[in-house]
């Protein structure tokens, strides 16, 4: 029984997935915090859909990877040492290596129009997220680190985007999304907001 | 449905105004070095500035301070003092017996804000004039210890840097780091630090170092002569101690 629950569960998954796949390329943008240390950098998102044209809210997942580069060689960081008579600030050194990131979503979005090409609307997503993570600190006197991680993620981004159908098939779709992850390996938030250009495609026979 | 959509436009409002600076060393604080100005004490009060906390949104400086070094740029452990804030500007006190006549001093600021720390562009000052005046007024080759006071007959080179008065069993034994200099002096058992000096004091055949961290002025009075105070140093003599005060006026 439990061989069939399994069987049906992956022919139906298959079946959405296969049925409408889309595919975005966006800019990247850190920011906040993490944005001083990292450079903008490209997302590539492939994801999974229904059209608004059978209805104004419509289920999405998906995931979506990205490479960010730190801005600096090095960045300056300092360390401090309070003792009953003297207080001192030692200088240290942090440097990072990429952050690769792996993001899977699942989320909700709604357009207002159901009828017609043209699409806007907004939505959201809550993800989990697994990614590489390597730096290398020193504070004179005080510590000295060096880390690897590969760890995982939880967050979430919100959506707005406008989509046009091209046809009965296919679609194109320009989307600005925000939102942020937060490491749980070491603990640390992640805000990006990302702007980008996609195309979905329906491999099914069925109209909508 | 609608809440969906009032989710989206309170995130994008929330995180909007967090803009990513163009240069990544624009999170860092600016700061300069002002001033440095020899108090009268011989100390060295040190002025210096903030220009920016930090160009990131809610920067604030979290610590100022100076670095000293002498005859080269220092690193921000270098004779490092705390400051203390007035508005934009900052100040600190570089003790005096750090401070010396024979070398060019470079002096830093430093401020510290979220992001990491930024040392100031170096400035060097070669003319720290040095107005040594000690706490105590005594005659030239004075002592007075253990109950007994004289005048030393002389001082002598008795080695590299070490000198030695003398009167009668009476005596005081003092040791540089390096050539003799104007400034306030430590004393420390440990001669070979800079800006400390060995002391021994001498009575009835018997010798007493002076205790770890007392102090020695030594004023210039010529370009080949010195004189050395010590007033009231603490002279520790087996589980009581005793004080010495005295003037030797070496020429070199």
């Amino acid at each position: 029984m439990r061989k069939v629950l399994l069987l049906s569960f992956f022919i139906k998954f298959s079946t959405f997935t296969i049925a409408q796949i889309g595919v975005q390329v966006a800019f990247n943008r850190p920011f906040a915090e993490f944005g001083s240390v990292m450079k903008p950098t490209f997302l590539v998102e492939v994801n999974s859909a229904e059209y608004f044209t059978e209805g104004k809210f419509r289920k999405v997942y998906g995931g979506y990877a990205s490479v960010f580069t730190p801005r600096l060689d090095t960045f300056r960081i300092f360390g401090t040492v309070q003792s009953d008579n003297e207080f001192s600030v030692h200088p240290g050194t942090q440097s990072f290596k990429p952050f690769v990131t792996l993001d899977l979503f699942f989320g909700g979005e709604f357009s207002p129009i159901e009828d017609g090409d043209w699409h806007p609307y907004v939505g959201i997503d809550v993800l989990v997220g697994f990614h590489y993570h390597h730096f290398e600190s020193q504070v004179e006197g005080i510590s000295s680190a060096e880390e690897s991680t590969f760890g995982t993620a939880v967050g979430f981004r919100s959506k707005l985007g406008l989509e046009y159908n091209l046809g009965k098939k296919s679609a194109i779709f320009a989307q600005y999304s925000l939102g942020t992850r937060l490491s749980l390996q070491p603990l640390f938030w992640s805000p990006t907001w990302a702007i980008g250009v996609g195309f979905k495609h329906r491999f099914s026979k069925n109209k909508y | 449905m609608k809440s969906i959509f009032f989710v989206a436009i309170v995130l994008f409002v929330s995180f909007g105004c967090k803009k990513v600076l163009k240069d990544p060393l624009d999170y860092y604080p600016e700061v300069e070095l002002v001033d440095v100005e020899v108090q009268t004490d011989g100390s060295v009060l040190v002025h210096g500035r903030v220009l920016s906390p930090g160009k990131y949104k809610g920067s604030e400086i979290e610590n100022v301070g100076f670095c000293m070094l002498k005859d080269e740029e220092p690193g921000m452990m270098d004779n490092q003092v705390e400051g203390y804030m007035d508005g934009n500007d900052f100040y600190g006190v570089i003790p005096q017996f750090l401070i010396d006549d024979n070398s060019v001093h470079y002096f830093k600021a430093f401020a510290t804000n979220d992001f990491g720390y930024t040392l100031s562009t170096a400035k060097n000052f070669d003319s720290l004039y040095l107005d040594i005046s000690a706490p105590c007024t005594l005659n030239d080759n004075y002592y007075n210890f253990l109950g007994t006071s004289g005048v030393y007959d002389g001082v002598i080179e008795t080695g590299t840097n070490d000198y030695m008065a003398s009167h009668g069993n009476n005596r005081f034994y003092i040791t540089f780091p390096t050539d003799i200099h104007a400034g306030v002096y430590q004393v420390n058992s440990y001669v070979a630090l800079p800006n400390k000096v060995e002391c021994t004091a001498q009575a009835g055949g018997n010798q007493y170092p002076l205790q770890n961290g007392d102090l020695v002025y030594v004023e210039k009075l010529s370009s080949t002569k010195y004189k050395v105070t010590i007033c009231g140093a603490n002279v520790p003599i087996g589980q009581s101690s005793s004080t010495y005060t005295g003037s030797i006026i070496i020429n070199l």
